[in-house]
């Protein structure tokens, strides 16, 4: 009985070691890896988490959420398969590997004839010559054929086995071995060892946005730290001894035994404006030396130091600092007040009654956009400077603006450019400013003419009087009705563009007559606007407007007429800037890159053994037949039969010649 | 007795190395050593240790190829003496592309894709044309064809790699940086790995299956150029490393060879489906094919193998780490298990035939997808050519 229950369970252990050692499990294994391998490449990993529930909404982010889909190649599902097909080329070197290397030092010397005559290769001599005297001749022949052979008597016979390239079976353990350990050096530099200590409660990532001396110590790693890779941006003139590493939608604080100091920041760009290189001056403040190390890192060029590898990885602004105009176009419109500040910094203002407040987001140097040229074709050009920065109001929402500094030609036509948005997600909508000698000053001494009472009449009277006759305004009480409707006019036009003074005239005047009362509305309201300013031109000592004065008026009114839905009560000027510059700098400890190089290594030394030596055997077998001996010969070859083919003849034909010599003796 | 015996083999001369060098090969080594040691000679003051590494390495494996595969010298001196030719054509500015008669038609880099791509094109129907009307001399002709349009094609690579100095001495580059010009590699690439194959099997019947997808990537190639693909353009910094030289090419080894097989593969299930067609039954025998199958599959492999630890290399001077889960390393993973799977199946199961062709066909896209279809679809570290 004992051993009817025993023997089951022996079978049972042995056939689960056989089936982790199996092919079909390490083909399926190896094709569920492929799969899962391809979801991290169609979805983006490692993005915020509002982009993900804005993609899928709140239930599937839940969902892929609960799976780990947004870093599956950290995911549980993901290392087991990993680990198991670990484990199944374990298995299976540690089941074929003694069979092999036994198997390529092995002659096979216990083959029957009866097999060797069911070779494909085969060929047969008849010699008046014992046995015994043509061993030494055979060996001989293998010999020459580069083969390493072994005699052996039995009854009857004897036999000759050679072989070569058993070499080959070593590509097999080599290949194996190298995947192997490519993967174990790979654990050590994988996210494991911070997943234990998260799953243990050390650790607990940090998900809100502040300063890192801030972060609590739970979501921080003491410099001791085997093996990470981070992130850090350090302005220039400034200092980081941490870095961040990314934890899903959170981050942990890497401490570092020495700090980084960027002592300049360089980007050199091709004549196009595309970036040639991005270069970092470093200096590594570290107790350990004696003067602080200076290197500069590259793209390509990174520093090696202590273990650590520090990487130019990117670069952003550092806390440029701005000399800005603020001008207003609401309360007191066209009237400026100048501010100081710089990025990465908010200040707050009052307009209309309302505290809103401004954050200085981003500056950029260079703005490299596809600009028209006059030939009908783009061509990226260089824009100039840019700033970015958000105004917030006091419920909380906030309007991105980019202000560019300099004037900007698209479309065959320069203007000062504000692009603004709502929704990050969308792109700008762009104010165009027209450019006049001094900025836009001209455009704000404007509107600041036409947020003016007193201008706006005398213009109306004076229009109306050039039109209509100045007898007409000698009737004191139609002159004040008319300037009345054009203070209005203006005003409406001011508050909502065209379209304002369009539905006005809808809501007031019958369908049929409509057309007419807006067109001479129109008509109207740009002559006020148009003696307002030959009237600020004149007074500037202007006397007579050119061409180009009305081209500029005409970019105005369009200016004016989507002025209302800016949706900033002020307009942003650069007025100057000075220019800091922050590096990204990627920092890296990675204990398993060497034994990962090790396993390449093996690998590519086993592919090669695997595919380019071809293991070929040969055997001689010699026994008496008829008074004579029989020699028969006979080969194989693991692969290219083709090439085995012509091998095998041409031995054939040595051996074959060498026998007719001994005949001829 | 016994001693005469061993005389005997000894006698017939062993297949020692040096037996097998002929005076040719060693005029082929002392031509490649030549030109190796007079580019150092003149312009070793401008290379980097790395490049010198790998231009002796280049030397080494021109060499070796020369005295593998015997026909490839006459190309390898043809395409080097026409480059440096049309190098001395140019001279020192690129105007001369526009004005000098040889270089406008026949050698400036545009002119050379144009008749490589033409050229592969008609080889591409004589091929066809020579299996349907069973005509040596159209196969034969086909194959030259096929020769001198990667000739064109790896002159025209030559040529570039020049104009693009003469174009910005700043923006100059060796000519694997963007999609067109690995597209122009791919073409070279799969159509001498082609001639290889064909020269040691003596079968030229298959030919018009592989040739079938080099002129599918010439038609990419002048829809690519027409969208204004072939302009020279400066390199971006991440590229700017010895590294690309080596692990850019060693990649197109892998793929070409993997295209070969796919391409193979198709001729593979025709004839094995159309028994009684007479035309398709000229293709070579159904074991000629699935062994070069085979062949072309494990060699990619090997290649594409090294290529991406070379890359694995690069990534970590350049991304910080040598592996990154980027798309573009992930799909080289996913073809390279494709690949790992198909020759265990083979090797250790024995599968062979209709199977492995359609495995084979398969492969083929999965391949496209992570040559093509990452840079299409997918964002990530490896952007540099984006449709």
């Amino acid at each position: 009985m004992a051993e009817v229950v025993k023997k089951p369970q022996k079978t049972t252990a042995k056939r689960f070691i056989e089936f982790l050692g199996s092919m079909e499990l390490a083909i399926t294994l190896l094709s569920a890896l492929a799969v899962a391998s391809v979801i991290g490449t169609i979805l983006q990993q490692n993005q915020s988490y509002n982009d993900y529930i804005l993609k899928f909404g709140p239930f599937w982010f839940d969902v892929f959420e609960k799976i780990a889909l947004y870093d599956v190649y950290a995911a549980i599902w993901f290392l087991s398969i990993l680990g198991f097909l670990i484990l199944s080329t374990s298995v299976c070197v540690y089941r074929n590997a003694p069979v092999f290397l036994r198997e390529a030092r092995h002659f096979r010397t216990n083959v029957q004839l009866k097999s060797l005559q069911t070779f494909k290769h085969q060929h047969q001599w008849q010699l008046e010559k014992s046995a015994e005297e043509l061993v030494p001749m055979a060996a001989a022949f293998f010999n020459y054929l580069g083969l390493k052979s072994k005699s052996e008597a039995g009854e009857g016979f004897q036999l000759i086995a050679a072989k070569k390239g058993g070499i080959n079976r070593w590509g097999y353990i080599l290949t194996h071995m190298g995947v192997i350990i490519i993967c174990i050096g790979a654990l050590f530099d994988s996210k494991i060892p911070m997943m234990v200590s998260e799953w243990s409660g050390n650790l607990k990532p940090e998900t809100r946005n502040i300063s890192a001396s801030e972060v609590p110590d739970i979501s921080r790693i003491a410099p001791g730290n085997a093996s990470f890779r981070g992130n850090v941006q350090v302005p220039e003139g400034g200092k980081a001894n941490i870095v961040f590493l990314n934890v899903r939608d959170g981050y942990v604080v890497q401490e570092l035994p020495f700090a980084i100091e960027l002592k300049d920041f360089r980007v050199e760009h091709y004549s196009t404006g595309a970036p040639k290189s991005f270069e970092s001056d470093l200096l590594i403040h570290d107790d350990q030396l004696e003067k602080p190390l200076a290197a500069t890192i590259a793209v390509n060029h990174p520093l090696l130091y202590r273990g650590f590898a520090l990487y130019q990885a990117s670069f952003a602004d550092g806390g440029s600092k701005l000399d800005l105009n603020l001008w207003s176009l609401v309360d007191k419109p066209g009237t400026v007040i100048s501010k100081k500040t710089a990025i990465f910094k908010n200040f707050s203002f009052t307009a209309t009654g309302e505290t809103l407040s401004a954050e200085m987001i981003d500056f950029r140097l260079f703005n490299i956009n596809d600009v028209l040229q006059q030939d009908g074709t783009t061509q990226q050009t260089n824009i100039g400077p840019s700033i970015t920065f958000k105004i917030r109001d006091a419920s909380g929402v906030a309007k991105e603006f980019v202000n560019y500094m300099l004037p900007v030609t698209t479309e065959g036509v320069t203007s000062y450019l504000s692009g603004v948005r709502s929704d990050p997600t969308q792109p700008f909508q762009y104010l165009h400013l027209p450019v006049a000698e001094g900025g836009v000053d001209r455009f704000m001494q404007l509107l600041a003419k036409l947020a003016d009472e007193k201008v706006v009449e005398t213009a109306a009277i004076e229009t109306v009087g050039r039109t209509m006759g100045k007898a007409l305004l000698k009737n004191e009480d139609l002159a004040a009705d008319i300037s009345g409707s054009m203070l209005n006019l203006v005003a409406l036009f001011l508050s909502g563009g065209y379209e304002a003074v369009v539905n006005d005239v809808k809501a007031r005047v019958p369908e049929d007559k409509q057309q007419e009362v807006i067109e001479t509305y129109l008509k109207l309201l740009q002559s006020v606007i148009g003696t307002v300013y030959e009237t600020m031109l004149n007074a500037e000592g202007q006397k007579s407007l050119q061409e180009s004065d009305w081209l500029w008026f005409d970019m105005a009114l369009q200016a004016l007429n989507t002025l209302p839905y800016y949706g900033a009560p002020l307009y942003v000027e650069m007025k100057s800037f000075e220019h800091i510059q922050a590096a990204g700098i990627q920092i890296t400890k990675s204990p398993g890159q060497n034994i990962v190089y090790f396993g390449c290594v093996l690998l590519m030394i086993g592919v090669f053994f695997l595919f380019y030596i071809n293991p070929i055997r040969y055997w001689l077998w010699l026994d008496q037949q008829n008074g004579k001996t029989r020699i028969l010969l006979a080969g194989v070859s693991h692969r290219h039969t083709r090439d085995f083919e012509k091998q095998f003849d041409k031995a054939v034909e040595v051996f074959d010649s060498a026998l007719n010599r001994e005949r001829g003796e | 007795m016994s001693a005469t015996e061993k005389q005997m083999f000894e006698e017939l001369q062993k297949p020692g190395l040096l037996s097998q060098i002929s005076v040719k090969d060693g005029a082929w080594f002392a031509l490649v050593f030549a030109a190796v040691l007079s580019t150092l000679v003149f312009y070793s003051s401008i290379m980097d240790g790395y490049e010198v590494g790998i231009l002796i390495g280049i030397g080494v494996l021109t060499a070796f190829v020369g005295w593998y595969w015997k026909s490839s010298v006459i190309f390898a001196i043809s395409v080097g003496v026409i480059s440096l030719f049309a190098i001395w054509l140019y001279g020192d500015s690129l105007a001369a592309g526009e004005q000098n008669f040889l270089l406008k038609f026949l050698l400036a880099s545009q002119s050379a894709f144009a008749w490589m791509g033409a050229l592969f094109f008609l080889a591409t129907a004589t091929y066809f044309l020579g299996l349907i009307a069973n005509s040596e001399f159209a196969l034969n002709t086909a194959s030259r064809l096929t020769w001198i349009a990667s000739g064109f094609g790896f002159i025209g690579l030559m040529v570039r790699w020049r104009e693009s100095y003469l174009f910005n001495p700043e923006y100059g580059h060796i000519p694997v940086s963007n999609l067109y010009e690995v597209f122009i590699m791919f073409c070279i690439i799969t159509g001498l790995m082609y001639l290889y194959y064909e020269a040691i099997y003596k079968n030229k019947n298959a030919g018009g299956f592989v040739l079938l997808v080099i002129s599918a990537a010439v038609g990419f190639i002048f829809w690519y150029e027409s969208r204004g693909a072939a302009d020279i353009k400066p390199l971006v910094p991440a590229l700017q490393s010895y590294w690309m030289k080596i692990h850019v090419p060693a990649n197109f080894v892998g793929y070409g060879a993997f295209a070969m097989s796919a391409m193979l593969a198709i001729a593979y299930l025709l004839k094995d489906k159309f028994s009684e067609n007479k035309i398709i039954q000229r293709l070579p025998e159904l074991q000629m094919i699935d062994d070069i199958m085979y062949k072309a599959i494990a060699l990619g492999f090997a290649f594409f193998t090294i290529a991406t630890i070379l890359g694995a290399m690069w990534a970590a001077e350049a991304w910080g780490g040598y592996w990154s889960w980027d798309p573009k390393e992930t799909w080289a993973l996913i073809v390279w298990l494709n690949y790992a799977a198909w020759l265990h199946m083979r090797l250790t199961k024995g599968w062979r035939g209709v199977p492995m062709a359609w495995w084979s066909i398969i492969g083929l896209f999965v391949t496209l997808f992570a040559f093509l279809g990452v840079n299409m679809f997918l964002s990530g570290l490896h952007s540099y050519g984006e449709l």
